[in-house]
């Protein structure tokens, strides 16, 4: 790739492979001086108005998970799926101080447990009830602004370098206004991560027009869970359209469709690095996910081979236009000349 | 390789140096949160519970009945088994483990492993299999007694069929204390099986056309392997990754077929159906600041080349992006988002085929250099919440490609496609929630026909509870894509090509008894395309044939019933059919006579899926499932041309559930 500087080509390159060792070192000075600028920083001013929004009652105080549950068993279940989990483990064993207990989301808890006693929960559950705790005296987390929900959780998540959030922020989701909450259900279980068969149903009731793409007769196999949103997917925000999970619509592909990545010698353009310019990804009404039926769909780009041969029989004519890809059988690429020594994809 | 790991000893030992002065260790935290030391020793504030593990085991019988197309369950390995598997989970401070392994049969099989000790070392290992059962590509010879051109079908028995095995491991290590990761990320895809292999043969040129079908046993392994490292330099975090990406072929990677002589080239045994190793590596940086401040900045750039082993093309890449988001106040952000592509390819400028039987016969051919091309895209984005309940966006985005040896390939030198987005969201009274989204977009010199010069596209999304017991959900899409001027290299003569995308899906779940609740989708699929289209006749004169139409439709019906007469007996049941039809028709009588070529293509299918299942707990811990299964694959037009061919089958799976705790 030639450079061009000013409006002028210089007929250098500006990139070479070969040239990375200026990215190590751009890279290494910037770690380098990061030392000295980068801990004298201040830390970054919160969204104010959203944290506002998460601090809970101020007359209220925090009165630790244990002292909260202790009194009523309601929780129980959930207490023990939390403490199990990653976020339930211990800071240090010095610390003695769980990562993340209750009131670290839900805010402080003494207005909601006062006057409230085992002695009353034990009363209570003999006759048959659930002792009521002062359950608005939380945050109402489910009536916070998208952002603010997120806000809750990446208050932690980004001290903990959560890298897979890189791109959140100015991803089609957090701009969507879909929250984690929308996606994690942290009292779903130990197991705070979605598991991919669950991310389907998660994803697909937001997009019902790639739920109806996966029922038509050629399709990726996400309905029968054989195949999974995420294996294409980062709903947690990435660099390309789509929040696709590689950097591109080929790179995506050819993580399980690696045959076809090339480069070959014979390539069809620079048409196979969008592999959306033949295929329907999710799925078609047309055999290999394709978005319009052969032979129509090389017709659209190339002239058809002649019509008229001597003699004009059905046969001729299917040959020509029944799949082009009959005889053009490696339409991704190929390394090898056709008969007449050009690409044709023959070969 | 060499400069990777230099720079990651590097950086894992500058990072650390940098910063571990000001990260706060946890006495200061403490002290900072008021909290006396004397009062934190291990197990005085907070001790990990004890929490017994879980086992859950499963075992039952699976029977599959097929008659006719296995494409009726395309994705399903329809052979009786006994199917397996469960679940096993413990926590026992500091190991946390969970196991969940599904075994349907040989070929299609789920397992998730997850460790964790403490909150140092994550992992996650998923393996997901399925098989394909690839549809049968038949090569219909009208005419047996004319050789040319002619038919070839040397396939078996056996049916197509691809099995594919998924595997990703995921590792994340971090330094207690500190906020300093390693991590790994490992996906390997393994396909093996039988795939229908199409090829060329005869002469392999048009004085001796023989199209042959076979079957082609086919193996090969994707890996693709993300290492990196991340941590904290004071507000922001850097992470490196380095990436490892091959194709391997495990069995013969070309076939050798004997041509008839051509013009071109005398008789002999030529390869074809190359499938070559690939391979490839790249480097990353990323670089961002808190996701929790008013401005957030995310930055990457990575460098990467790929390498053809067969031919030793190459195509080197550099990618770089990076976003701003700024939020004055609550109800108002901003971003700004750029991405830069450019690809660099390569090729050796010579291809060469030898004949096996005779190796004198060599033929070595020039090759015009591959497209490279440079990309720049910048997004800016606005959004802004007007009330409570209602946000406006708007995305303008403007995106430049720059090609390479364009006028080689009969391409546009830049491309410039200018796109803005218009949408606005709402919640009416807290039980209607409506989306809207308009996008136009502007092509300068689209490079290729399929992209059109002026597009527009619309998105409505309703979700409605009228009733506490009624969920209603609408969805619209459509587009319109217009373009008047084609690009082909036989004639000038084609213009016109006009789009049309209709999608609409209606969806309710009816809350009919506290017991039993009804769910039903409506779907409808229109695409429609007019576009001239040109073709060669006999004198080599090549025509135009004006505003071809092509249209596919499809519509897509589902109900589904859940009914739970118990607390311990669970059913579901569930029915779906999918109608699809596509056709096209040309007008000029060259293309009509003696038989008109869209008989070749057209289609209409029918799918139908009945699922009915039931679970029954017998015990607290003691489960019985049945699940039933019809499915019908109709091929409602029945043209030979096509592959499509009528089947359904009957699956039906038992199984007993047993879990200790």
């Amino acid at each position: 790739m030639t450079g061009k500087v000013g409006g002028l080509h210089t007929g250098k390159r500006l990139y070479t492979p070969k040239g990375r060792g200026s990215l190590v070192v751009l890279v290494v000075l910037m770690g380098a001086l990061g030392c000295e600028f980068l801990r004298e920083s201040k830390p970054i001013v919160p969204m104010q108005e959203y944290e506002l929004m998460l601090i809970g009652r101020l007359d209220a105080d925090y009165v630790g998970t244990d002292t909260c549950l202790s009194a009523c068993h309601f929780h129980d279940q959930i207490k023990t799926d939390f403490d199990a989990s990653t976020m339930g483990a211990q800071l240090s064993e010095q610390s003695g101080l769980p990562l993340v207990n209750c009131e670290s989301c839900h805010g402080p808890g003494s207005l909601a447990i006062a006057g409230i006693t085992p002695e009353l929960v034990a009363t209570e559950a003999a006759a048959g009830r659930q002792t009521a705790c002062k359950y608005d005296t939380f945050l109402d987390l489910k009536k916070l602004p998208p952002p603010a929900q997120s806000l809750l959780c990446q208050k932690c998540h980004t001290k903990n370098a959560t890298f897979s959030l890189h791109n959140w922020a100015a991803g089609a989701h957090a701009y969507g206004d879909v929250s984690c909450f929308d996606c994690h259900d942290i009292h779903a279980g130990p197991d705070l991560k979605a598991s991919p068969r669950e991310t389907n149903n998660l994803c697909l009731r937001c997009h019902p027009r790639q739920r109806m793409e996966f029922q038509l007769p050629s399709r990726h196999p996400v309905l029968d869970n054989r195949f999974f949103c995420v294996d294409c997917h980062d709903p947690h925000g990435t660099v390309a359209e789509g929040l696709l999970r590689e950097e591109t619509l080929k790179e995506t592909c050819t993580l399980c469709h690696g045959a076809m990545e090339g480069p070959y010698l014979f390539e069809h353009a620079d048409l196979n690095d969008d592999c959306a310019t033949c295929h329907s990804v999710h799925g078609s009404v047309n055999d290999n996910l394709l978005k319009v039926r052969e032979p129509f769909l090389c017709l659209q780009c190339h002239g058809g081979h002649r019509t008229s041969s001597d003699p004009v029989t059905e046969e001729t004519k299917g040959a020509f236009f029944t799949r082009c890809t009959d005889c053009h059988s490696q339409i991704h690429g190929t390394d090898l000349p056709s008969v007449s020594g050009q690409g044709g994809f023959l070969h | 390789m060499k400069r990777f790991f230099l720079f990651a000893m590097v950086f894992l030992v500058l990072t650390p140096l940098s910063v571990r002065a000001t990260e706060l260790d946890d006495a200061q935290l403490l002290r900072e949160l008021g909290i006396d030391a004397s009062e934190t020793d291990a197990g005085q504030i907070y001790q990990f519970p004890e929490i017994d593990p879980e086992i859950t085991l499963y075992l039952g019988s699976r029977q599959a009945e097929v008659q006719g197309s296995r494409r009726v369950y395309e994705y399903d390995y329809l052979e009786d088994s006994i199917p397996f598997g469960g679940a096993f989970r413990v926590f026992a401070y500091p190991h946390r483990m969970y196991l969940v392994l599904d075994a349907l049969n040989s070929k299609e099989h789920f397992g998730e492993l997850r460790y964790a000790y403490g909150d140092r070392l994550l992992s996650q290992w998923i393996h997901h299999s399925f098989f394909h059962n690839f549809p049968a590509i038949d090569l219909i010879d009208l005419d047996p007694l004319t050789t040319n051109p002619g038919v070839d079908d040397s396939r078996g028995e056996d049916g197509p069929g691809v099995q594919t095995d998924s595997d990703r491991f995921l590792l994340r290590w971090t330094k207690q204390n500190f906020p300093l990761h390693v991590s790994l990320d490992a996906l390997t895809v393994y396909q093996e099986g039988t795939r229908t292999q199409r090829s060329l043969l005869g002469s392999g040129y048009f004085n001796n056309m023989i199209r042959a079908v076979r079957g082609r046993d086919v193996t090969g392994r994707t890996t693709t392997i993300v290492t990196g490292a991340d941590a904290h330099l004071g507000p922001i975090e850097v992470a490196l990754e380095h990436r490892e990406k091959r194709f391997d072929v495990h069995n013969d990677s070309v076939l050798f077929d004997a041509y008839g002589g051509s013009p071109f080239r005398p008789a002999g045994v030529y390869p074809h159906n190359l499938i070559p190793e690939l391979k490839g590596s790249s480097n990353r940086l990323k670089v961002h600041t808190s996701y929790t401040g008013k401005w957030v900045a995310a930055a990457s750039i990575g460098a990467g080349e790929r390498k053809n082993e067969s031919s030793r093309s190459t195509a080197d890449q550099l990618l770089g992006a990076g976003s701003l988001r700024w939020a004055p106040f609550t109800d108002l952000s901003l971003y700004v988002r750029y991405a830069h592509k450019d690809i660099d390819a390569d090729n050796p400028g010579r291809a060469s085929i030898t004949d096996r039987s005779d190796p004198a016969n060599t033929f070595t051919y020039s090759v015009k250099p591959p497209v490279s091309s440079t990309s720049g895209t910048v997004t800016v984005g606005a959004k802004y919440r007007v009330r409570a309940g209602t946000v406006l966006r708007a995305k303008y985005s403007y995106k430049e490609i720059e090609r390479d040896n364009a006028s080689l390939w009969n391409l546009e030198k830049n491309t410039i496609r200018n796109t803005a987005t218009l949408s606005a969201d709402t919640h009416i009274g807290g039980t209607v929630s409506i989306q809207t989204r308009y996008t136009y977009r502007d092509v300068d010199h689209p490079s290729y026909n399929t992209e059109p010069r002026w597009s527009h596209a619309g998105e409505v999304l309703v979700s409605a509870l009228p009733h506490p017991k009624l969920n209603a959900l609408l969805s619209y899409h459509v587009s319109r894509q217009e373009r008047d001027k084609l690009v082909f290299e036989e004639t000038a003569e084609a213009r016109n090509r006009d789009v049309k995308l209709n999608n609409i899906v209606g969806t309710g779940i009816f809350q009919l008894r506290k017991d039993l609740s009804l769910t039903a989708t409506l779907g409808y699929f229109r695409h429609t395309l007019e576009q001239d289209i040109v073709y060669d006749s006999l004198a080599g004169v090549p025509l135009s044939d004006a505003e071809v139409p092509l249209e596919d439709r499809a519509w897509v019906f589902s109900t589904g019933l859940q009914y739970c007469p118990r607390e311990n007996l669970r059913f579901q049941g569930e029915l779906s059919q999918t109608r699809s039809k596509s056709k096209w028709s040309p007008h000029s009588s060259d293309l009509l006579s003696p038989i008109s070529i869209a008989s070749f293509s057209q289609q209409k299918l029918k799918e139908t899926d009945l699922h009915f299942s039931g679970e029954y707990r017998w015990t607290k811990n003691l489960f019985f499932r049945l699940d039933y299964r019809y499915g019908d694959f109709e091929d409602v037009l029945r043209n030979i041309h096509d592959s499509d061919k009528d089947g359904d089958a009957h699956l039906v799976q038992v199984t007993l559930s047993r879990r200790w705790r």
